[in-house]
């Protein structure tokens, strides 16, 4: 009954005219990126930042939560119709959608996506709510030390999980954690590696660098590109699957929504590794898995659902605990706390209106994708055809004009450049920008509860271990470095041995 | 990239002990009451420590290279070009933006960006460039009221 009203409540809120609108723009937006390739949603939702924190804070967290979800629906459509995987959750979709297309069956592939999707995002809604206000009870008498723990583990398991170098990716978070040591310290009132720079006092803005280092480098990774995208020459017409298809797709939709919602939850679980365990689950698990590559709905149907049932789940550690899974998340943490807002345990109970309306604008944004990507599919496969190198001024010109507006100050503009250069310096040396931004945002958390945790505990380490989550958190990553170390050595062993000059 | 990516890390190594330089002249203090270095200190430990991996690995396999071959694909100096174009206009926008104000250096910018698509098509890349600025202006200007500097303009 609690969640009834509440989630009523949600829906009264989320229904004005300019929520409405804004929830609208954004899986609009979404589904534009994921179909157009060469830019993602963390791209976008970096572009769009500055347009969030110019509306109201609930009418921003709609507008990127939508772009997040939406490009989950949007990233099948190129996969299936070119091969080409609108963004990186969708790879899998390529493999059986693609062929299915190649047949002349890409109505009832892109169909059963959109569908899947649908499902998979709204029951993973329904976990939402049933899962983020038990977890922010249970995390109320989390200490400081908890959440240095928590925090550790997080980080430590969105860059095992990531498909990149362990190592590169410490690296880099640690480099981001530094960067977010930048300004004045709020406990000393010291200035800390501002260099003289005034611009530096109060630390770097999280606007222009992530716009810098997820939307400018993008543009300049995809300079060099080839520009060619052949569209398979097939109808798109009856896009309602039938009954056979039916009946192959019901159960791959069912465990992908369980699944992709139970990845979700974990810290680097997220949408690209969701869809790749589904469609090997399903392949597994199949009587015909001789059919996956050639054209299985399953596997169409299973992935795809998956990662959209992950998405609602990642904003579970967000509002539960205030710490995000992921890099988008991240953002999204960022967004929240510029507008005075601070997920966490007591979010959820001081915010209950403003979260509730989060989680409706995900059932209404999930019809309005559902809408927008059955019955126009053939206006996103005209936009596919827009060529990138009338595309990427229009991105860039987004990305400078959004990181000057948020503050009005040029200097903005120069951090997002610079941090544009330095992220495509990092994508050519195989260097991956996420953790950087991740590391930023979570830096001033791990600071302040590694200072608490050292003055209540009077400077001992072991009162880390005193603490049953703490402890748990701290083997967990214990275990997650130690297997990465042997895993190294053992690499690194085999490449001798496989050396005929090492002897 | 291999000798890049031995640079890359060999600057990363350097900015790992410049951090711990720095953090402790701005003070470590005691562990019971942390000082303001103390956590960019104990992250320079950990940064110059992580680097080593990829240290190790970029150094032994810049040495296990054969010679690398210097022949320049004709073709793949576009991409350079087009690269070193745009940069070009980033920095345009960062330097010209008060100095002449939003609607020229935002026109200067985007003609350069469409130049590197569409070089030689100079009536295209004009017309094209002028609507996105008005369009451009009109939307944060008009619509969204953020005011923008208007230069030699005023």
């Amino acid at each position: 009954m609690f969640i009834q009203s509440e989630i009523i409540l949600g829906f009264q809120q989320v229904i004005e005219p300019m929520n409405l609108l804004y929830c609208f723009f954004g899986v609009l937006m979404g589904t534009l990126v994921g179909v157009l390739p060469g830019i993602g949603p963390t791209a976008t939702i970096s572009l769009l930042l500055p347009l969030a924190l110019i509306a109201s804070p609930l009418q921003g967290i709609v507008m990127l939560a939508g772009i997040y979800y939406g490009a989950m629906y949007g990233g099948s459509t190129t996969s299936i119709l070119v091969n080409i995987p609108g963004e990186a959750a969708s790879v899998v979709t390529c493999l059986d959608g693609y062929a299915m297309a190649r047949q002349g069956r890409a109505g009832p592939a892109l169909g059963m996506a959109a569908i899947g999707s649908f499902i998979g995002g709204t029951l993973s809604l329904v976990g939402l709510m049933l899962l983020a206000v038990p977890l922010s009870k249970v995390a109320l008498g989390f200490g400081p030390a908890e959440y240095f723990g928590l925090l550790c583990i997080g980080l430590l398991l969105v860059l095992y999980l990531s498909h990149g170098s362990f190592s590169k990716g410490l690296t880099i978070a640690v480099i981001g954690l530094l960067l977010g040591c930048i300004g004045t310290d709020e406990t000393s009132g010291k200035v800390r590696f501002a260099f003289g720079i005034p611009e530096l006092y109060d630390g770097l803005d999280v606007v222009p660098m992530v716009v810098g280092l997820f939307g400018i480098s993008e543009v300049l990774i995809n300079l060099g590109s080839r520009d060619k995208r052949v569209t398979v020459k097939t109808s798109v017409k009856n896009l309602l699957p039938n009954l056979e298809d039916w009946k192959r797709s019901a159960f791959p939709i069912l465990r992908g929504s369980a699944l992709g919602f139970f990845i979700g939850l974990i810290p680097g679980g997220g949408t690209v590794l969701s869809s790749f365990i589904s469609y090997a689950l399903e392949k597994k698990i199949s009587k015909h898995p001789e059919e996956f590559g050639k054209g299985a709905i399953e596997g169409v149907a299973g992935p795809e659902t998956a990662n959209n049932a992950s998405v609602g789940a990642s904003f579970i550690p967000l509002f539960g605990l205030g710490i995000p899974s992921n890099v988008v998340m991240a953002i999204l943490l960022a967004s929240l706390t510029i507008h005075g807002v601070t997920p966490g345990p007591n979010f959820i109970e001081k915010n209950q209106t403003f979260f509730w309306a989060i989680v409706a604008s995900m059932y209404i944004g999930n019809i309005m994708l559902l809408i927008l990507n059955l019955p126009l599919v053939g206006i996103w496969v005209k936009i596919l055809k827009i060529p990138y190198r009338l595309l990427f001024p229009w991105i860039l010109l987004f990305c400078m004009v959004g990181a000057y507006t948020v503050n009005s100050r040029v200097s903005d503009v120069l951090t997002a450049i610079t941090f544009g250069i330095f992220g495509y310096l990092l994508k050519k040396l195989d260097y991956e920008s996420a953790p950087l931004a991740l590391g930023f945002v979570l830096g001033p958390m791990f600071e302040l509860s590694f200072r608490q945790t050292m003055s209540i505990s009077g400077g001992s380490l072991g009162f880390f271990l005193e603490r049953p989550v703490a402890l748990v958190a701290f083997t967990l990553s214990a275990v997650v470095l130690i297997s990465t170390f042997f895993n190294g050595i053992k690499k690194i062993r085999e490449q001798v041995l496989d050396d005929p000059n090492s002897s | 990239m291999k000798r890049g990516n031995f640079i890359f890390a060999l600057s990363l190594e350097f900015i790992g002990i410049f951090v711990l330089v720095y953090s402790y002249k701005l003070g470590l203090q005691k562990i019971t009451n942390p000082g303001p270095g103390l956590f960019p200190f104990l992250l320079g430990i950990f940064l110059c420590l992580v680097v080593l991996p990829a240290l190790f690995e970029s150094f032994k396999k810049s040495t296990e290279l054969h010679p690398v071959d210097k022949t320049i694909d004709t073709q793949a100096l576009s991409p350079f070009v087009q690269l070193c174009v745009v940069i070009l206009c980033l920095f345009e926008f960062f330097f010209l933006l008060e100095i002449l104000g939003f609607v020229i250096a935002i026109f200067l910018f985007l003609f350069g960006l469409f130049w590197v698509g569409n070089p030689g098509r100079w009536v295209f890349n004009s017309l094209i460039s002028i609507g996105t600025v008005l369009v451009t202006y009109l939307m944060f200007n008009t619509l969204l009221q953020v005011a923008l500097p208007l230069g030699i303009l005023k």
